[in-house]
This record gives C-alpha cells, structure tokens and sequence, in this order.
C-alpha cells in the first residue's frame, strides 16, 4: 500500500520535472534580458517622465519654490534629452518626443490637481 | 492518510533539492527546459506539503495519538477549533507550517518574477527553492510532525495553554511567515546580483512588492503578538524587549529601510550596494529571529516551539550569510550607482539618514538581545538586559525616525533648498508648537513625552496639510471632496500608500508615548465587597467562581466598575490553572476607549475568596490595535497596481539601437 501512495505522489513532480525535458519547453526562457540596451534607455527614459510627473505634482501642491521647481525639471528633460541621444532616432523624432514630455506633464498637471497653471515659466527647460 | 503525508514529506524534499539544482545550472548555462524544469519542480512542492498538511490535521481531527506530535500538542479535552493552533504549537508541526506557507507564497512569486525578470528569475527560484530544501530537511531528519510513537498513549499532554486565545490563531502564523517570506525579496535581489542585473533596476519593482507585503505580514505578526500579550500574559503591558519580541522586531527594521532605500534606486539610480546589504542584514537578522525562535540561546517567555535544533538554523544563517556576502563581492562592480547625491537637502538624503537610524536602532536592539551570551561567555554570568536600556537608547533614536518621516516625504528628490523646506514645514511646525503648548497646559510635563507627541503633531500636519493642497486644487477643478480625496489617492498609490502607513505608525508612536509615559498601576488586595480606586475609576470586587475542567481550573472574578459617579459596568478578569503544565493563564478584563484602557487582571486567588489584583490605566493604547487596519489598507494602496496613465505615444521605440553601439 505505502509504495503505491509513494508511487502516485512521486508521479507529481515526476511529471513537472519531466515533461519540459522531454519536450522542450521554454524557448523563450532567456529570449529578452531584462537588462538589455533597450530595456534601460526605456527604464531611464521612465524614471526622466516619472521624476518630471513628480516635479509638477510637488509644485502644484506647493511642496516646489520657482527656482527649485526650475532646476528639478531642467534636470530631468537633460536626462530624458540624453537617453534620446543616446539612441540613434531621427531628429524629428527626438524632437517630436521631447514636445510630447512637454504635453504630458501639462497633462499631469490638469490630471492631478485641476488646470491651475504652474509656476511662472513652465517652461523651465 | 497519515502514510501518504508521510511519504509526501520525503518527495517534498528531493523535488526541492532538484528545483534548486536545476534552476542554478540552467541559469548558469543558459539551458532553457531545464530552467523550466526547475521551476516546475518548485511549483509540484505545495501539493505535497498540502497532503502532508492535511494527514497531520486528519490526525488531529481524529485525536490519534499515535502521532508523537498529535500526542505532545493535544488532548481530548481540547477544542476542536484549536486544531489551527495546535498544528503549529510545537517545533516540528510549526516547521511544517512554515515550509508550507513559503512553498505556496514563494511559488506566487515565481509566477510573478519568471516573465518580467527571465534571467533573474532561474536564480532566485534556486535561492527560495534551497530555502525550501533547507526546512524541508530538517522536518524530515530532525523534526517530523507525522513520526510514530511506539506505543500509543490513551490521551495526549494538550495545547500548551498560553496557546488557547483568540490571537493565536493569527498572531504565530503571522509571525512566522513574516519571518520566512524576507526570503523572497532577498532571493529576487541576489537573483539579480548573481545573473549581473543587480546593477540594473528591473529588479527593483518587484523586489519591492514582496518587501512590502513581508513587511506587511511581519508587521501584522508583532501587532498582533503585542495585543496578545497585552490579553494574555496578565502584566498590562505589551512590550517587552524580550529576545523572541526583538528577534522579530530586528528583520522589520532592516526590511522598513530597505523599502524607504529601493524607492531611491527606483527613482535615480542610487543606493544599489546599500540596498543589497539592507536586504542581506534583513534575510540574515529573519534567520537570527528563527534561531532564536527555535532554541536559541537566551532565554524567553515566548519561545513555545523551542528546540534543541537551534544550531541547524545557526549553521544556516551563518552559510547563507557567507554566501551572500560572496556573491555580493563578487558582483560588486555591477553595483555602481548611476548617479550620485545632489543636495543633503533632498527626500534621497532623507531616506539615507533614515536607514542609517534603523540600522542603528537594530544593532542595538542585537546588542541588548544577544549580550546575555557574552555576559555568560565572558563572566560564567547571564546578565540579561532590561527594558530601561532599551527605552533609553533606542527611544531617541526612533523619535528621530519619527522626525524624518515627517520632513522626508515633504522634501523633493535631488534637491530643496532650505527656503523652500522652511516654507513647506511652516505649518507642520506651527502645528507642532500649538501641540506641544496645549499638552503642556493640559499636563502633559515630562520632556520626551512632550516632544514625542509634539513630533507626531508635525507628521499628521506635514501629511494632512499635502492632502489638503491636493483635494482644494481638485476640488477647484469642480470634483465634490470626496471624490477629489478619492482620486488623489488613487492617483499616486505609492506615494499617498506611504502617507496612510506613516498616519498609522503615528497612531502607533502615539499609543506607545501615551502608555508608557503616563500609565497608572496599583497593585490592590481585595476581599468580596471590598471596592478601590485608581485614578478616576473605583471597583468593587464581587467575588470569584470556580469552574473545574479536565485540564484546567477557571477562576473568574466579578467586578463592577465606575468611572466617577458612571456606572460602566461588570468585568470579568480570569484565571486558569493547568496543573500538568504548571502554568497559570491569566486573561485581563479591559474596558478600552480611544482616551485609555481600564485594565484588571488578577495575580492568586486565595480559599476565602480573597485575591491581589493588578489595576492598570494605559492611555491611548487602543490607537495602537486600531493601528493594523489602517497599516495594511495604507501598504495595500502602495502596492496595487496602477493604470499606466501614458500615452503610447510617449513609449520607446523598440529594438532601438544604441548610439555607437
């Protein structure tokens, strides 16, 4: 009785570490690193969008004067600037980026805490 | 059924040892069936700990003693509902909860790391599949919770009776696990160290889920411990500095810092050495708690699942140690920061000064914890460190901690100036002044109890005051104010996440200031039909009935209490003598309120009816149980899931090529 219990229950991991063996499975397994090029122009380039999110957030609410409001935001459009230059885009389309960036932390801006506009110059970059 | 669990166990064991195997040869050498393979094995685990779970519960159920284990940890007198509890009252069938909750959670974040980290993630299925293999081998070598007794005895010895509350049926299950999940966000970090993407931040979003939620479930198991003692253990108080309490307490510290210390990484790129140590101390100082947990070498009130195997979980922590610390050297140059500190005047900065507090609060919690061992090694004495050492070195420390946790999340990253900190800390220093005088005037006089409460002022204000900006300017926008609260909440999870859980701490801070500055005990006795007085409060004790049990007897005593001329009712403070186990379970009757707990609890009672009762008026302690709720509502919000608000159009190409590359 106890080695049919043993066989039925071995046949559960039996059956897990043997059917990828013998089919193959996983091909994909090491497909796309996540440590790739792109993967951290994209985590840079998220990090520039997040900290600039975060930039008019603290401003509207009123945690940011002008001048460190300006300096926090020209730091982060050099950085997303930099992975764009990084990267071998067509200058209009650089540039076309760097608009939108522009047009989505007004977004945030609207989005998060009405349509008060920002600190004198938003454009600050 | 107690066969197949049996056997189960075994299988458990090689399934691990070869998912561990698997997974690390497979990321070694980049063989994908074999990663799957791997990670299949690690996921046929749980099924066979559930069976091996379920024979021990059966055995339980049907009361068969010849279980050792059934016959150590229950009897037939005992409730039915304990079978929870008994499962892990003791060593092995607590062992066997723990590989069982961490086989099922840890297979939950496998799931969840294998797409988004495919070259981490080999690697730390091998770390928690190790860690698996770990207490799996000590069930099945040294503590076997389904092992037979050659004999089977009539009836068993029964729960042990400190056991036989409410909050255990939460509190050790919490704890435990708390203990054992650290192992996840320390796997997906040496994970990604070891496959050289330490360096990189894919990690870190993930990393910092399971810390949150072992934060979570390590925070819920000290709360709930805490509150247990308060109810149980009949001395009025909740804390104690005792070694299992700071065993448990030291992981949560390591692991507070490590959650503050990855935003920063997340955000700019920094902290990347620091934050691999953080979460090496955590994972180490959680083994540390387990250690001592389990046969340790200083001596505890609470360690019921104590052994001799203390040295198994030494041995342990000291080899995972040595090679993390390996790994960490090896991988260290991957560890660069990407950027440095701009300004000491930033949330970053914040955060360093923070972590660096906790980890001082933790040595020296260790310190206190392990300096009976040195004493005894070093003087063939057990000097044994006392709650006063504690509350005066660590008490400034954490009111520090308090203090930054106010300025911190008001300070932008990468820089403020201090015109602009002054500007956004006027109001909450204004509201901290005002705080401070009306505690003075309303009595409160002693300093550290003052300037603890005045901080905390500083905090809620600091956070209130943000909320407050938030809702106006969306309330501006025509949104009704709840509306405008909601959505500013839901509107940066992590951030405002973080507000609810500093808002709780607070309530937390508050209840531990009040108490234990401005408690009140007596220490009264009483005859039936004699009444006293503490405070505002006056009771008369109105006798004691004795109820006789198999196992046990109750005594109950009656009271009826007043506060002034108000009648507040009758309470019920008991008593129960378990002669086989020499123990005396005391239970305090409380009448708790928002403004302070009117706490009795009796000592002996004698023949005549005759008893001495320990009085107590705690102030503010209710804050801290209504603390929990609104700690895991405030790290549940942090770490759900947001709608990604940016436009496609705002994506990187993909596949695009790197400059020069």
């Amino acid at each position: 009785m106890e080695i049919v219990i043993a066989l039925v229950l071995a046949l559960i991991p039996a059956a897990a570490i043997l059917y990828p063996l013998l089919r193959r499975l996983g091909r994909d397994e090491f497909a796309e690193d996540e440590s790739s090029q792109t993967a951290e122009f994209a985590r840079r380039w998220e990090a520039a969008l997040d900290g600039l999110r975060n930039t008019e957030l603290e401003s509207a609410i009123g945690n940011l004067d002008d001048e460190d409001y300006r300096w926090l935001r020209r730091q982060y459009m050099v950085e997303a600037a930099l992975v764009l230059k990084s990267m071998e885009l067509e200058s209009a389309q650089e540039r076309e980026f760097l608009e939108e960036v522009e047009r989505e932390v007004t977004r945030v801006r609207e989005r998060a805490l009405g349509r008060s506009a920002g600190p004198s110059g938003s454009s600050g970059g | 059924m107690i066969e197949a669990g049996q056997i189960a166990l075994p299988i458990a064991l090689l399934t691990a040892v070869y998912a561990a195997a698997a997974s690390f040869a497979a990321a070694w050498r980049r063989i994908p069936e074999l990663s799957v393979s791997g990670r299949y094995a690690f996921y046929a685990v749980p099924p066979l700990l559930v069976v091996s779970s379920i024979a021990l519960v059966y055995a339980f159920a049907t009361s068969d003693f010849s279980i050792r284990y059934v016959a150590e940890n229950s009897n037939l007198a005992m409730p039915r509902a304990y079978t929870w509890v008994a499962f892990y009252a003791g060593n092995a069938g607590s062992l066997l909860f723990l590989a069982g909750v961490f086989a099922v959670i840890a297979t939950v974040a496998v799931l969840s790391i294998r797409r988004k980290l495919p070259y981490t993630a080999p690697y730390a299925t091998g770390i928690m599949a190790l860690v698996l293999a770990f207490f799996l081998a000590i069930i099945v070598f040294f503590a076997n919770p389904l092992e037979r007794l050659p004999l089977t005895p009539p009836d068993g010895q029964g729960i042990n009776p400190l056991l036989v509350h409410f909050g255990m049926f939460i509190h050790p299950p919490m704890q435990m696990t708390g203990l054992i999940v650290v192992a996840i966000p320390f796997s997906i970090a040496m994970g990604a160290l070891l496959a050289r993407r330490g360096g990189r931040d894919e990690w870190v979003d993930l990393g910092r889920t399971w810390a949150m939620i072992s934060w979570l479930i390590l925070t819920s198991g000290l709360l709930l411990g805490s509150w247990w003692a308060y109810t149980i253990l009949g001395w009025g108080g909740y804390w104690a500095w005792d070694p299992v309490e700071n065993s448990a307490l030291l992981p949560w510290l390591a692991l507070t810092a490590f959650v503050h210390s990855i935003m920063v990484q997340k955000r700019r790129g920094m902290f990347r050495t620091w934050n691999m140590v953080l979460i090496i101390v955590a994972f180490t100082l959680a083994q540390m708690g387990m250690f001592i947990n389990r046969g340790g070498p200083v001596p505890s009130v609470h360690s019921f699942a104590q052994s001799t195997m203390g040295w198994l979980f030494l041995a342990f922590m000291a080899g995972t140690l040595i090679l993390s610390l390996a790994a960490f050297v090896w991988r260290m140059d991957s560890l660069r920061s990407r950027e440095g500190l701009d300004s000491l005047l930033s949330r970053e900065s914040a955060f360093l000064a923070q972590n660096v507090l906790f980890l001082v609060v933790a040595f020296v919690t260790l310190w206190g914890t392990i300096f009976p061992v040195f004493s005894e090694a070093a003087q063939d004495v057990t000097l044994t460190v006392g709650a006063p050492f504690f509350n005066r070195i660590n008490g400034p420390l954490l009111l520090a901690i308090v203090f930054l946790m106010g300025v911190g999340p008001l300070l932008p990253w990468r820089r403020a100036t201090p015109r602009n900190l002054l500007r956004t800390l006027r109001y909450p220093l204004i509201a901290a002044a005002v705080a401070g005088v009306l505690l003075f005037a309303v009595g409160v006089r002693q300093i550290p109890a003052l300037v603890a409460l005045a901080t905390c002022a500083l905090v809620v204000t600091g956070i209130a005051h943000e909320w407050a900006r938030g809702v106006r300017a969306r309330h501006g926008r025509g949104e009704n104010y709840a509306l405008a609260f909601g959505r500013l909440l839901s509107g940066n999870r992590p951030r405002y996440g973080g507000y609810v859980v500093h808002l709780a701490i607070i309530m937390l801070a508050v209840g531990a200031t009040a108490s234990s500055f401005y408690s009140a005990q007596r220490d009264v006795a009483m005859s039936p039909g004699d009444t006293a007085a503490l405070g505002e409060y006056s009771f008369t004790y109105l006798g004691v009935t004795t109820v006789e049990f198999p196992d046990r007897t109750e005594q109950t005593a009656e009271f009826d209490v007043y506060e002034g001329d108000e009648y507040l009712g009758r309470m019920y403070p008991f008593r129960a003598v378990y002669p086989e186990f020499r123990i005396a379970s005391t239970r305090g009757a409380i009448r708790s309120t928002p403004v302070e707990d009117f706490y009795l609890v009796p000592s002996e009672f004698n023949d005549d009816g005759s008893a001495i009762f320990r009085v107590l008026i705690n102030p503010m302690v209710w804050w801290m149980w209504a603390s929990g709720p609104v700690l895991a509502a405030g790290v549940l919000l942090a770490i759900s899931p947001r709608r990604q608000p940016s436009p496609s159009t705002l994506r990187l190409p993909a596949n695009v090529r790197a400059a020069g590359a």
